[in-house]
């Protein structure tokens, strides 16, 4: 078992994973990842389980020391890392050995980096997830953002025998400067068509008290046909509310589950981790898609970075002298891989 | 309780959800059938294994269904379960299900019933005998995890948010806003007028039953004394 410390906190940092999916119903909210591409890039660099926990840090980074070799993987935002001072790369996968220390300056690029360490962090899960959640005080090290003296276990593997690196294009995808879309809400007709096009032709700057739970947008009012109220409702990642005063709020991870103002849409999946790297203060702005083309946009993102993966693993496996076998069930053939376990 | 053919919608609502909508109004009746739906498909969701359902929320008139695309179409689902609405013409009327909730509405657990009582001009006993009288129903949870949305307040004891919300308002607290009775499962910040307090824990996430109420169940309150909270809530403990 290898055992990080956390020698000085960063700004907000917390434990993420997929989130807490299950007791919506329940009142409990999801949480998770901000960025959930940058979550899955990170683990799928040190070989773990893609939605496996990690690190999520905001603005600036902690300063951490592990006590045991292992690999760790940094995606989403670039902070300037270091290892024992010198500069690393992010998107990459980094050997560590017993005392080093990882450092960071300030968020040069993006807003949330993740920290992935192969084999995972060892800790309990709440109902069912490890995220953490501030506000409600689960998951993560006692429902606790990390301050400095926090000390985790991680799971200890043998290292990987490749090194990994993100290809550019699958960068380019999730984080190139784009227009976010948005799936039109089913309340749409409460707002009026000049509020709709101005939402869409307008600039929004992001608010400086925007945060985990919702992003606070200034820029021209939209305006609503009937009131901004409704019958409070589920709302999601990305839904994107408009209160009383026209400026809408899109919210994030750690949002409440239901809601009482009317929703213009909801910024789609592919969108979301471009949006949660930009800070307050960055300007964005909106165009509607049609609910296919965002689940294709999705899938067609996904399917790109599981076929990298995969690729990854099988070179890994070819390294560690897997054997192949070649199964014939009825009229189906499976290909089945066998390596020595660790 | 009959679930009828066109009174629902069903849409893919976004890349991850699927929206099924009953008559827009805050409806015992309305939200029986969201409640009815929710088991049924949860049910249906189960049985069939299928991947890529997240979570279901009902809501006062909604069911939401979180999916993930790369585990299920969801246009190919709203064909299935649409299918299987069909089937069900009738659901079962659920059986009034009462969860006692015990509450001291004295001092020092009851910090502005005083108040609550001055703007109706109504002494203790009688506002403590309007909030205890009726059964009300868990139209939903939400707001933090635990909370029940109940419905069916006396309208007469009705009374307007603190206009400055406390910091910090304890776990068990009852509270009155506006037309809205409710009680806080968490130590939270919070602007309703406190007027009593259960030694009941709503939300333990270490127990096995995290959750004391549900949604679709009713909530109703007995007055009980200083003594008996503490008693309660000692128990509660161990």
């Amino acid at each position: 078992m290898g055992r990080l410390k956390i020698i000085k906190a960063g700004l907000s940092s917390s434990i993420q994973d997929k989130g807490r999916y299950g007791y919506q119903s329940k009142g409990v909210s999801v949480a998770g990842a901000m960025d959930q591409i940058a979550l899955k890039l990170a683990n799928g660099l040190v070989g773990n389980p893609l939605e496996t926990a990690c690190i999520e840090m905001t603005l600036t980074g902690d300063t951490i020391v592990f006590d045991e070799d292992t690999t760790i993987a940094i995606c989403g935002g670039d902070f300037n890392f270091k290892i024992n001072n010198r500069s690393i790369e992010i998107n990459k996968s980094i050997q560590v050995i017993s005392g080093d220390c990882l450092s960071s300056d300030f968020a040069l690029k993006g807003l949330r980096a993740y920290l992935a360490v192969r084999g995972g962090f060892k800790l309990n899960p709440v109902l069912g997830s490890l995220s953490t959640s501030e506000r409600e005080g689960l998951g993560g090290l006692g429902g606790c953002k990390l301050t400095t003296g926090d000390q985790i276990e991680y799971h200890k593997k043998r290292p990987l025998k490749v090194a990994r690196r993100v290809p550019d294009s699958i960068l380019q995808r999730i984080y190139s400067n784009r227009v976010i879309s948005y799936t039109v809400s089913p309340e749409i007709d409460r707002f009026t068509k000049e509020g709709i096009d101005v939402f869409s032709a307008s600039s929004y700057t992001i608010k400086m008290d925007s945060n985990r739970m919702g992003y606070r947008l200034e820029g021209p009012s939209v305006s609503t046909s009937s009131g901004n109220d409704m019958i409070s409702g589920a709302v999601n990642f990305g839904s994107i509310q408009v209160p009383g005063n026209g400026q809408p709020i899109v919210m994030m991870a750690d949002r409440q589950t239901v809601g009482g103002y009317v929703k213009i849409g909801q910024v789609i999946q592919s969108d979301l981790p471009y949006l949660s790297q930009k800070k307050p203060g960055d300007a964005i702005s909106f165009k509607t898609i049609e609910v296919d083309q965002a689940i294709i946009k999705w899938k067609n993102l996904n399917t790109q970075l599981l076929e990298w993966i995969n690729s990854l693993d099988l070179q890994e496996e070819d390294l560690c002298n897997a054997k192949r076998y070649l199964v014939k069930v009825g009229q189906r053939r499976y290909s089945i891989r066998v390596s020595e376990s660790e | 309780m009959k679930l009828g053919e066109k009174v629902f919608k069903v849409n893919v609502t976004s890349d991850s959800t699927i929206l099924i909508e009953f008559d827009a109004v805050i409806d015992p009746e309305i939200n029986g059938k969201v409640h009815a739906l929710c088991q049924v498909l949860g049910d249906y969701i189960k049985n069939s294994s299928f991947d890529g359902i997240l979570d279901l929320t009902p809501t006062y008139h909604t069911l939401q269904i979180t999916y993930d695309a790369l585990g299920i179409d969801p246009f190919d689902f709203i064909k299935k379960i649409e299918l299987v609405m069909k089937e069900i013409q009738y659901v079962n009327e659920q059986e009034k299900e009462i969860i006692e909730v015990p509450v001291c509405y004295e001092a020092p657990y009851a910090p502005d019933i005083d108040e609550v009582c001055g703007v109706h001009k109504i002494n203790k006993e009688e506002l403590i005998k309007r909030h205890t009288s009726r059964d009300y129903l868990i139209y939903m949870m939400g707001f933090t995890p635990g909370f029940p949305y109940l419905g069916g307040m006396d309208k007469s004891i009705a009374t307007p948010r603190r206009p400055e919300p406390r910091l910090k308002i304890d776990a068990g607290s009852v509270g009155i806003a506006g037309e809205q009775t409710g009680v806080y499962p968490v130590d939270s910040p919070g602007g309703w007028q406190i007027i009593g307090r259960t030694p009941l824990n709503l939300f333990d996430v270490n127990k096995d039953q995290p959750f004391l109420l549900k949604e679709g169940q009713y909530v109703r309150f007995k007055a009980i004394s200083v003594q008996a909270y503490e008693r309660l809530k000692d128990h509660g403990k161990t």
